[in-house]
């Protein structure tokens, strides 16, 4: 199952916070995609360190980050 | 677009995409705090130099007071800047951390020392302190140039570059200063080669250095889309080439007015870029830290209207040609530099703080809004209050009388002390994290 979260039009750190409480809802093997609107440096590494997986990519309008549990 | 990945299992491998850029906050903090602790010691000294204030510009504690305010708050804040903004921008490391802290302790010694020595004027002691605040900025672009030179394209890494540029001219020239005083070996007068380093400074280095944070900052916190790219550049170039060729014409005695043209376009162009910006935001309020670096412009602008009538010749041979460089040394320095990053620090300090001890709790319990990280009002009544400071001090200093100098220089570093207070607090959260209960996490998604 894959999930949507975009957080474009958020200020710092709040793609972060909503991010993180996101994550933490994930079940094993299930994917959440989050859009920011820059790429979000201080959220990445915290997502590697809570043991998931971590995709990113730039598309014209947005950051994406894919994360998996 | 390619996909980067990285995973806890697979972290050493993918380690260099996202477990490295997003620099230490104690780094910058290296920078920052002493700056502050500078700045306020400059503020509190003023008062005691209201004579010397109502008298000519070239003192010798009049040069120690704004060598602690350059050196002490403004340049340091851009080297903090430097480490923490560049990595995020280029998406790679300074590698070299440990010599940037051997630089920032080099460098706080050497500015100390410099600004002794001024007061002193012991010329040998200033030239040993000098050595020091140069080594220490070598051993900082050594350890920067190479993250800077990772950066892509665009207006950061070109403001940073010319920043850079202008730093090493404006030391440059004022190594030559100092050794001129002992050896005389410098065509043109003293004088004239003061307003060069001055404008090298402040034009060339502090003024791009600001504008191009401004490109990363602005958007960034008031959630506005970045400015045209090409116009910033053009606005960072009139600016710094404008700078230098001022510079140029004061050292050698050259009339300065059409060489002012320049930077005064560059000052419309962003000026415009601001605006542009400011009407695109999806934030509507603009918080105090905001209204501090937003204001400054007006400052600026009063700035250039003070230095074209110098550049005219307004008032030489009267006692108003006394008066007027200290007004424009005044706008130029507090009014624009230190207004500018005084409100940029009340923005950045909280998101350093709240990344070092909150980040790491977020989603596994309540955490605080970074406006929750110091009251509002404290900033709010600090801008008020710098405001009706800073214009009461210009005034003063156009005016010249020791006492009325003294009142304002007073009333100008009380004003700064809600932004001390506003520090204080926000780094107190290191030293004695909140606990956000579930009522406060509650109150925060329901405000959101």
């Amino acid at each position: 199952m894959t999930g949507l979260l975009d957080l474009r039009g958020l200020p710092p750190p709040e793609p972060l916070v909503r991010t993180l409480e996101a994550v933490e809802a994930l079940a094993e093997g299930e994917e959440l995609v989050v859009l920011t609107e820059r790429r979000p440096v201080h959220l990445l590494p915290l997502l590697v360190e809570r043991g998931l997986d971590v995709k990113t990519r730039e598309l014209p309008d947005a950051h994406e980050i894919r994360v998996r549990r | 677009m390619p996909m980067k990945s990285a995973s806890a299992a697979s972290g050493r491998a993918a380690a260099p995409a996202f477990l490295s850029e997003a620099p230490a906050p104690s780094l910058p903090m290296a920078f920052f705090l002493p700056a502050v602790v500078l700045l306020l010691a400059a503020a509190f000294a003023a008062p005691f130099l209201s004579v010397k204030m109502a008298d000519w510009t070239y003192q010798q504690e009049v040069l120690a007071l704004v060598h602690t305010v350059t050196l002490g708050f403004l340049l340091a804040v851009f080297l903090g800047a430097s480490v923490q903004l560049l990595p995020v921008v280029a998406g790679v490391t300074v590698a070299r951390t440990g010599l940037v802290r051997w630089a920032a302790a080099c460098y706080f010694v050497g500015t100390l020392g410099m600004v002794f020595h001024f007061a002193k004027l012991g010329w040998n002691g200033l030239v040993v302190s000098a050595v020091a605040v140069t080594l220490a900025v070598v051993l900082f672009l050594f350890a920067v140039l190479p993250v800077l030179a990772r950066a892509p394209r665009g207006p950061v890494r070109l403001a940073f570059a010319l920043a850079y540029a202008g730093l090493v001219l404006t030391m440059t020239v004022g190594v030559l200063i100092g050794l001129d005083r002992r050896h005389a070996f410098l065509p043109g007068a003293p004088m004239d080669h003061l307003a060069a380093h001055l404008t090298l400074g402040l034009l060339a280095t502090f003024t791009v250095a600001i504008w191009g944070v401004s490109s990363k900052l602005l958007p960034m916190f008031l959630l506005a889309p970045a400015p045209d790219p090409r116009r910033q550049e053009i606005a960072l170039f009139l600016n710094w080439c404008g700078a230098v060729l001022l510079a140029t014409a004061l050292w050698f005695g050259w009339p300065a007015a059409p060489f002012a043209a320049l930077p005064a376009a560059a000052f419309f162009l962003q000026l415009s870029l601001v605006r542009r910006l400011l009407g695109a935001r999806r934030r509507g309020r603009i918080d105090a830290g905001f209204r501090y670096a937003l204001s400054a412009y007006a400052d600026l602008f009063a700035a250039g209207v003070v230095g074209l009538l110098i550049a005219l010749g307004v008032g030489k041979g009267t006692l108003l040609s006394l008066r007027l460089p200290w007004v424009y040394g005044f706008l130029v320095l507090c009014g624009w530099l230190l207004q500018t990053v005084v409100g940029m620090l009340s923005k950045i300090l909280p998101f350093l703080v709240w990344q070092a001890v909150y980040a790491r709790r977020a989603g596994l319990g309540p955490v605080p809004k970074l406006s929750d990280l110091s009251p509002e009002r404290i900033q709010a009544a600090g801008f008020v209050l710098f405001r009706i400071a800073a214009v009461a001090l210009a005034i003063a200093l156009f005016r010249g009388h020791a006492v009325e100098l003294r009142a304002a220089a007073t009333v100008f570093a009380v004003s700064l002390l809600p932004f001390a207070a506003h520090v204080a607090i926000v780094l107190s959260h290191l030293k004695w994290p909140r606990a956000f209960g579930a009522a406060a996490g509650s109150q925060h998604a329901a405000a959101q």
